[in-house]
Formats: C-alpha cells, structure tokens, sequence
C-alpha cells in the first residue's frame, strides 16, 4: 500500500472542508430566501395623486376619452379635504384590471 | 478552531436573518396612513336626509337599525387602501354597527381587494360602478362615512383613517343620545 503523501492529505481535507462551509453557507441562502423571497400578493395598481388606478396615464389621453364609452369614474379627497381627484378607468372592467384599457386622473386643491 | 468560528458566524447570520423578518412582520402590523393628526370634512353633495327605497340585501340590516355607521370606499381611492389596511387590524364591534360599501368598476376587483383586506368581517356590499350608494345617498366619492339614524343619513364625512373614525363614532353617539334615540 502506498501511503498518500502529507501535501495530498491536506489539500483533500481542505476541499471537504470548503464542502461543509459551502453546504452550511447555502443552507443559510436557501433560509434568507425563504424568509425573505415570500413577495406579497403582486399590486400591479399605480398611485396617482388619491387615486389608484390599473395603468399610468398616458400623455395625450384626457378625461374625456376616458369617460368615453365603458368606464369607471370615481372621486376622492385627502389632505383635510383639501385635495380632490377624479379617477377614470375607461374598459368593459369585467374583469379586474385585465378589462380595463387606459386610466386618467385629475385633481385640484381647495 | 474554524468550525467553531464558522458556527459562530452562521449563528451569528441566523440571528440577523430572524430579526430582520422580525421587523418586517412588526412594520407590516402597523397602520399605513401616512397622516398623523386625524380630520374629518362634510360631503356637501351628499343627500342628508335621505332614506334608501331599497337596501342591498348585504346591507339589509342597516335599514332599521337605531344608528349605524357604513364607510364607502373604492378600489380607485389610494387613501382607501390605507384605510382598509387600518380596518383590517380593528375589531369589527369596536367600531358600534359599521358595514362596509365598496365601490368598483369590475366586482372581480372588488372581491380581491376586499378578501386583501378581510372586509369581510364587515357588513360588506360590493357597489359595481358605485350605482347604489350614488342612487340613494347621492355619494360619489371616497372614504366616506356615512352616520344614518334609523336608516336616514344624518351626515356625511370623508376622514383620513381609523382614529378619525373613531372620533365621528364618539360625535355620532353624542347625537343619537340628544335626539333621544
């Protein structure tokens, strides 16, 4: 039998050394992912001024078009009162945000 | 030697890990209005006065209660969601009779933001397009929170959050005690 040398010993301890530290290292990764990697109920919505609406308005749509056809208006007020928006979401809204096309908001302070 | 202080470090990760959710659990528990002094304010359009020719089943109780209190919120209302996320650590009788009237464009929508935030617990009448509540009351935005007396509206308020709330229910009782009801 021959004996392995010392060096080669070594470098073999030092490798399932790492192994274990690596195997200990992961096992905390897969523990912080888990902990930390459980996101929320995905909230697609946008805030826009007290209004909360499916899409992000584009540039050259109005309230008009939005209240043109299908749509959803509503109102709300923050600040002691003193803000007002008006919401629109313009679509067949059968279906949560997947029927609505286009949303609009305005708002004016008291 | 290294096992013990690569031990010590992984207790040492495992501890910042746990009190990392710790934190998160605790900020997730607390109220999100980004409003600190509570305020209320009169809904001039609202119809006081008015009495509904016909409740909602949901809302059928309402009718003839002595005084009640139903908050309208509505998907489209970014300070709603605030609100529903103060509602939803509250204890329903806390608050005397309180339902709930949710205005959205889809009920699809309507159910998932209510079942998000266990609105449930309350007398709760999902109001496609906010049709009833604008009918009836003449209310088209929100939070509103309409305190009624036997079924009639007396008053109408928007307010920022659930300690407003409180403070209209504590108004409300004083009323109903000097209208002798």
């Amino acid at each position: 039998m021959v004996e392995e040398p010392t060096a080669v010993r070594g470098f073999a301890s030092n490798i399932r050394r790492r192994g274990l530290l690596g195997s200990i290292g992961a096992a905390g990764l897969t523990a912080a992912s888990l902990i930390f990697g459980q996101a929320d109920a995905a909230n697609a919505t946008i805030s826009k001024g007290c209004c909360n609406l499916c899409y992000n308005p584009a540039s050259g749509y109005t309230l008009a078009k939005c209240q043109h056809g299908t749509h959803y208006t509503w109102y709300c007020t923050v600040n002691s009162g003193g803000l007002h928006c008006t919401c629109c979401e313009h679509g067949t809204n059968l279906d949560s945000c997947s029927g609505v096309t286009a949303s609009w908001y305005t708002c004016k302070y008291n | 030697m290294t096992i013990i202080l690569s031990v010590g470090m992984l207790l040492l990760a495992v501890a910042v890990v746990v009190l990392f959710a710790m934190f998160g659990e605790l900020a997730s528990r607390l109220p999100r209005s980004s409003e600190t002094e509570p305020w209320t304010a009169t809904v001039a359009e609202a119809a006081v006065g008015a009495s509904p020719t016909e409740w909602p089943q949901e809302l059928a109780e309402f009718a003839d209660a002595e005084h009640s209190l139903l908050l309208v919120l509505s998907t489209a209302c970014n300070s709603c969601i605030s609100i529903a996320g103060e509602l939803e650590h509250v204890d329903p009788s806390s608050l005397g009779k309180l339902g709930v009237i949710l205005s959205t464009g889809s009920s699809v929508r309507g159910k998932e933001f209510a079942s998000r935030y266990r609105l449930d617990r309350f007398s709760l009448f999902i109001d496609e397009n906010g049709a009833w509540v604008g009918r009836e009351f003449a209310v088209n935005s929100s939070p509103t929170a309409l305190s009624l007396i036997d079924g009639r509206l007396e008053s109408a308020n928007t307010f920022s959050g659930v300690p407003a709330l409180r403070g209209l229910v504590a108004d409300h009782d004083v009323v109903s005690r000097e209208s002798g009801v």
